[in-house]
């Protein structure tokens, strides 16, 4: 799948992006450009591998998901709870499955997010029988595109340190221009009570 | 983002976090609003507890591997014996030297004049966006919270109603939640409003069991969002942001 996109002006907070980076995100609008989506490995190749694309959660088992959540090394989560938050990712859902086992998830991204300006990946998971063939960038690549063709070019996402380099191909950088990913935490509050 | 970019000293004498005792006279009855809990928001708390019960089942039954973790289910609300954020809170009621009594009100019922948020939008100098994706936006946005001032005058005949702040959350409303663009009017910064409404937004986030809050800020916010028990790169987990190639 090869889609191309024209770019037209895209919004963005100057607070989040600072003037340095704002002029990768906010070309002057120029109705012969097109931006090729870069797809490392085509949806035809993937499925001559046996891989099936999905762009949703229907066939989607939940508890196959925790297993791989499991497997490297992420918190299982409450089926219910992973059944609410997957019918809420108002962003973007992919996941690849094999063929012969539609059900089961081999890689897994989701994306959160007010739909027009803002979105976070979260989850993005491999089977480790399945890593290092491409995958985790198949998914990557296509929860991206499919966010940029619904206009949302702010992207966001947490990362371990072990993968910064598995996100820096993708296009993604780590705190631009001293940006900086926090998140909240009891224990800090407990530290400075009076 | 939060555009309290000036480092300023807190002026904490005119907040907290319990209601002001107020005079009836002056206050509509809205504000006296406790925590309206729709229906299906009721189901919902129901329904997350019935799976915390079977998390439990579930870890007992299965044989799980030591090596794996189970998300804690979160009890804040009940252990702590926090009362719920309600939809609207008095933070401050004051008279000015005008005469003019003024009061700041928090309200978490989400329902914003786009107009008013664009001039607001500009009187911190941030870009215009379109309204109607603007008003997408907010009605995708999880949680919705806002400042807003009433001001009376003198004689008490005219009262003005003005947005002064706003902070949001996106969230898949299980796990995860983000808090973006939040925005104080400059002529109300250093009072200690963003910190409260900084505050009340997490503490409703965690009250509907979202366990992780996270946000990105600004490099010169770092500290305000640290004093707010926020940690940055947390175990060395960066933010990282997409951009266009070049």
């Amino acid at each position: 799948m090869h889609s191309y996109i024209s770019i037209r002006s895209p919004l963005l907070r100057s607070t989040i992006l600072p003037l340095s980076l704002r002029r990768y995100i906010t070309p002057r609008y120029n109705p012969t450009a097109v931006a090729s989506l870069s797809i490392s490995i085509p949806d035809s190749e993937l499925s001559a591998r046996g891989f099936s694309i999905n762009y949703s959660t229907t066939n989607l088992d939940p508890s196959a998901l925790n297993d791989v959540f499991a497997s490297v090394g992420f918190p299982r989560r409450d089926t219910a709870r992973l059944n609410l938050a997957l019918s809420h990712s108002s962003g973007s859902l992919v996941w690849l499955s094999r063929t012969n086992e539609p059900t089961k998830p081999v890689a897994f991204a989701r994306a959160t997010g007010d739909g027009v300006f803002n979105a976070v990946v979260w989850d993005v998971v491999v089977d480790p029988s399945y890593q290092g063939i491409g995958l985790g960038k198949a998914v990557m690549e296509r929860v991206i595109a499919d966010l940029r063709e619904k206009g949302i070019v702010n992207i966001a996402l947490y990362a371990e340190p072990r993968v910064i380099s598995f996100y820096r191909p993708l296009g993604f950088i780590p705190d631009p221009d001293g940006i900086k990913g926090m998140v909240y935490s009891r224990r800090n509050l407990q530290k400075k009570k009076r | 983002m939060c555009s309290l970019a000036a480092p300023r000293l807190w002026c904490h004498t005119c907040l907290s976090s319990s209601r002001f005792e107020v005079r009836n006279e002056l206050l509509p009855p809205t504000v006296y609003l406790r925590l309206k809990r729709k229906p299906e928001k009721r189901l919902e708390r129901w329904f997350l507890k019935a799976g915390f019960w079977d998390s439990i089942a579930s870890s007992i039954l299965k044989n799980n591997n030591a090596t794996e973790t189970m998300v804690p289910p979160s009890t804040l609300h009940e252990e702590e014996g926090e009362e719920p954020i309600p939809d609207q809170l008095l933070l401050a009621d004051r008279s000015l030297s005008d005469g003019t009594q003024e009061q700041i009100i928090f309200s978490l019922t989400g329902d914003v004049d786009v107009h008013a948020l664009q001039d607001l939008c500009d009187k911190v100098g941030w870009p215009r966006r379109p309204l109607s994706k603007v008003a997408v936006s907010l009605k995708n946005s999880f949680l919705v919270a806002t400042l807003y001032s009433i001001t009376k005058s003198p004689e008490g005949d005219e009262e003005r109603k003005q947005l002064i702040g706003m902070a949001r959350a996106t969230s898949d409303q299980a796990f995860n939640a983000t808090i973006w663009d939040v925005i104080v009017d400059p002529s109300y910064q250093g009072q200690g409003l963003g910190k409260a409404l900084v505050q009340k937004l997490t503490r409703a986030l965690l009250q509907r069991d979202i366990g992780n809050i996270s946000l990105f800020a600004d490099s010169k916010v770092v500290d305000f969002y640290k004093n707010l028990g926020f940690e940055a790169d947390p175990e060395g987990i960066k933010g990282m942001f997409w951009h266009l190639p070049f």
